[in-house]
């Protein structure tokens, strides 16, 4: 089974096609620095709402939210 | 048969770059291209008031067979009118017209949907009181309570007018009927997009969900209403939000871009006179039997229609 950072990223190529993602640092760097801008993130997110069935709240998604972030998110929505 | 005979836009003269924001928005050149899709929004003359919008519209609309005394009904679709709204824009606009007392007069407070609900109200107004000849005015000039500091929505809204005139239509002339209309609305989101203290404020991931989740489901429910396929539409007409939004949907709804004309780049998202902006551009192109109009956002609201060619 594909694990939940394994989706996300699948998302992330699918949706965001200047991003760049060389090692697992860079999932900690804000989602601008790595090629995501806002309306992808936008786009990032609803795919990965719609796969998991699950609604992100807009106050979890600050200007700083990273994709290790939103991957956290999404797990803990999962769980619950 | 009430039909749409013409229409005809006003853009104001007048632009801001968004080339010219690169720096204070710390943006780049691909983004205002392939993903805001606006390069330039057009802000009204200072001089200007709503109705004046709808005035210039109307010098545009170049119908020599049109009589001004004949129109039975003028309606204006708006949430930024002349004034605070009161008396409303659509008796402004009849004043400086001049015309008969008998002639109707509303306006509708609606955006980004507007366009569709008033097509859909003026056509069956007309209609239930036996009315030959209306005008729908939209005109929503955002620039009057856009915060120029607000990245969302500075770079995004540009001001414009349009006219349409729905008449009784000939057997020979080539008009456009609408048929079926479909509407929506996410109460519960309505602030998502908002005027608070006189200054506009967007939640774009809110609009960008209702446009990709929702708008879909609505059309093919319209297809599925009037039964026609996908293949049976000759042109989408999109609200124009933005550029990536648009190629989202397209993409998600697997449409061909050749169907899914965007128009934004020299006057940004002009709100209910999207749509109409577009109808004016296509809508003499010849071969096209089926366009769908979908309009979609303040409200949250979105509203679909079919208009299926008439006359030759």
């Amino acid at each position: 089974m594909t694990s939940l950072k394994e989706e996300v990223l699948k998302i992330v190529a699918r949706e965001a096609e200047n991003a760049v993602i060389k090692n697992d640092e860079d999932l900690d760097k804000p989602l601008k620095e790595i090629g995501i801008d806002s309306l992808d993130t936008m786009s990032i997110l609803l795919k990965v709402e719609e796969k998991y069935r699950i609604s992100i709240p807009e106050k979890e998604i600050g200007p700083k939210v990273t994709l290790r972030m939103i991957m956290a998110i999404a797990g803990n929505l999962i769980k619950s | 048969m009430i039909a749409i005979e013409k229409v005809a836009c006003y853009i104001p003269q007048q632009f801001e770059s968004n080339f010219d924001k690169e720096d204070i928005f710390l943006l780049d050149r691909d983004f205002i291209v392939n993903k805001l899709g606006v390069e330039r929004v057009s802000r009204k003359f200072s001089d200007e008031e709503t109705s004046d919008l709808c005035l210039k519209a109307l010098e545009r609309l170049d119908q020599p067979n049109l009589l001004l005394k004949e129109v039975d009904c003028i309606v204006v679709c708006t949430q930024n009118p002349d004034g605070n709204g009161i008396p409303h824009t659509s008796a402004i606009l009849h004043g400086k017209l001049d015309l008969p007392e008998r002639c109707a007069c509303f306006d509708i407070s609606l955006g980004c949907s507007g366009y569709v609900y008033a097509l859909s109200i003026v056509n069956a107004f007309m209609e239930s009181n036996g009315l030959k000849s209306g005008l729908i005015f939209t005109a929503d000039p955002y620039s009057k309570i856009i915060d120029p500091g607000d990245r969302n929505t500075v770079l995004l809204f540009g001001d414009a007018a349009s006219v349409t005139l729905l008449r009784e239509a000939s057997e020979h002339a080539i008009a456009w009927k609408a048929k079926k209309f479909l509407f929506a609305t996410k109460g519960k989101e309505c602030e998502a997009l908002n005027n608070r203290d006189g200054r506009l404020s967007m939640n774009g991931r809110i609009i960008f969900n209702m446009a990709i989740k929702d708008v879909p489901i609505q059309i093919n429910e319209l297809l599925e209403a009037t039964g026609l396929r996908h293949r049976d539409i000759d042109l989408y007409l999109f609200h124009q939000g933005s550029k990536y939004m648009l190629d989202q949907l397209a993409r998600n709804m697997n449409l061909p871009k050749e169907k899914v004309p965007i128009n934004l780049a020299n006057q940004g998202n002009t709100v209910s006179t999207s749509l109409p902006l577009l109808l004016e551009q296509h809508m003499h192109s010849p071969g096209l039997r089926n366009i769908l109009l979908c309009g979609f956002g303040v409200g949250l609201s979105w509203a679909s229609c079919l208009l299926i060619r008439h006359g030759e």
